[in-house]
């Protein structure tokens, strides 16, 4: 039994390549400082950070949903 | 989260192809603990520059010599003229760049090479962000591997000794290379009975729930201590995995192949599985199938954890 996810999780899926025109990393959506910040911020911050990737990923016209529990 | 890191402390969370950095601020300059993989080290070299602020990266430190925890060493090295101080126990494998014993070619990964400048023995104390740290024999998922414990904090950098839900593939045991199972009995127990409120792991988020991670690994010790081909038979399926992440996806006629080209892989079937390769490669991906970490798709195996 994995235990109880009470944070939001990284969306690192291991691509982990910047993409210099976009200035995001190529897996995760997220900029440096995002990725840099991760570890320190709260969940409110993280889900921040999550829906702003959602909008870039709408951007870049792909189908996955990030994973987390930022919904109710 | 329900507990805070010293301002100084930042955690670089990354995933599981490369290992959590941890980078100590201390006034004009900072220290970085594991450097993540190969394939990632401009990132990581990126993400440290952020986080560097403008500050020298003096000094890396590795907690063990994996690729995923050494990978970005040359290159942030090249970047930063950083020193890199390693355990003493692989110090002679760094300095001849041993392939076989940094299980390279073994397990089908990769690294460029550095040198090191210096070295840690178990029970060193030094100061990192300035606090007072101490280096801790950690035997087991890599015998010269250490932890690096903050009593005054009651913080502790655990590598792949302890995660928040297990511990890293007990190679040593495994190729019957030294008594790894009991060494991790071993580090568990001492880990167990330091007073630890926060875990910054190799991989995973930093964590407070220490006693619960404890029982975990514990639990996870004993059943592996009880049917040595469980305990086998996830490292095989860790392994791969994590080959499947760099590769991102293989063609499923390669499969394999690939396992009996793989040493470790090898190996672990040779002693454990025997299992003819074709059998061993539909077992396998059946099983990665099963735990989502992959899908099966024209004909490609496809990492579902990199797309």
């Amino acid at each position: 039994m994995k235990p109880e996810q009470a944070s939001v999780a990284s969306p690192c899926i291991n691509v982990c390549q910047m993409d210099a025109a976009t200035g995001l990393c190529q897996g995760c959506l997220r900029t440096l400082a995002e990725i840099a910040a991760w570890s320190g911020i709260d969940d409110a911050e993280k889900c921040r950070i999550l829906a702003a990737v959602e909008q870039r990923r709408a951007v870049h016209a792909s189908v996955a949903d990030p994973p987390g529990n930022c919904r109710a | 989260m329900n507990f805070t890191l010293p301002s100084q402390v930042r955690v670089l969370e990354r995933g599981w192809l490369s290992s959590n950095n941890i980078l100590f601020l201390e006034g004009e300059r900072a220290t970085l603990i594991d450097s993540g993989y190969v394939s990632h080290a401009s990132q990581t070299v990126a993400l440290v520059r952020q986080a560097l602020d403008g500050r020298r990266l003096e000094r890396i430190i590795n907690t063990h010599s994996h690729s995923d925890h050494i990978g970005g060493n040359a290159a942030l090295q090249r970047e930063f003229a950083c020193s890199i101080t390693v355990p003493a126990g692989i110090a002679e494998t760094i300095q001849a760049w041993d392939e076989e014993a940094l299980l390279l070619t073994a397990s089908g990964q990769r690294c460029d090479p550095f040198r090191h400048d210096a070295t840690h023995l178990p029970g060193d104390e030094f100061e990192l962000g300035g606090l007072v740290w101490r280096a801790l024999h950690a035997p087991g998922h890599d015998m010269d591997a250490l932890v690096f414990y903050c009593e005054s904090r009651r913080i502790l950098i655990s590598g792949d000794a302890l995660w928040r839900d297990g511990f890293g593939i007990q190679f040593a045991e495994l190729m019957g290379k030294a008594a790894g199972l009991a060494a991790t009995r071993t580090t568990l127990e001492a880990i167990g009975r330091l007073a630890v409120d926060i875990v910054i792991p190799g991989h995973g988020a930093a964590f407070a729930e220490f006693d619960d991670a404890m029982q975990r690994a514990m639990q996870r010790l004993a059943a592996f201590e009880a049917d040595p081909l469980r305990m086998a038979r996830n490292a095989l399926k860790a392994c791969f995995t994590f080959n499947l992440l760099e590769l991102r996806r293989m063609r499923r006629d390669q499969l394999a192949e690939h396992l009996c080209g793989t040493a470790f892989l090898a190996d672990i079937n040779t002693r454990y599985l025997k299992l003819a390769p074709d059998d061993l490669a539909e077992w396998l991906v059946s099983e990665l199938v099963r735990a989502g970490v992959a899908e099966l798709r024209d004909g490609d195996i496809i990492s579902t954890q990199t797309a």
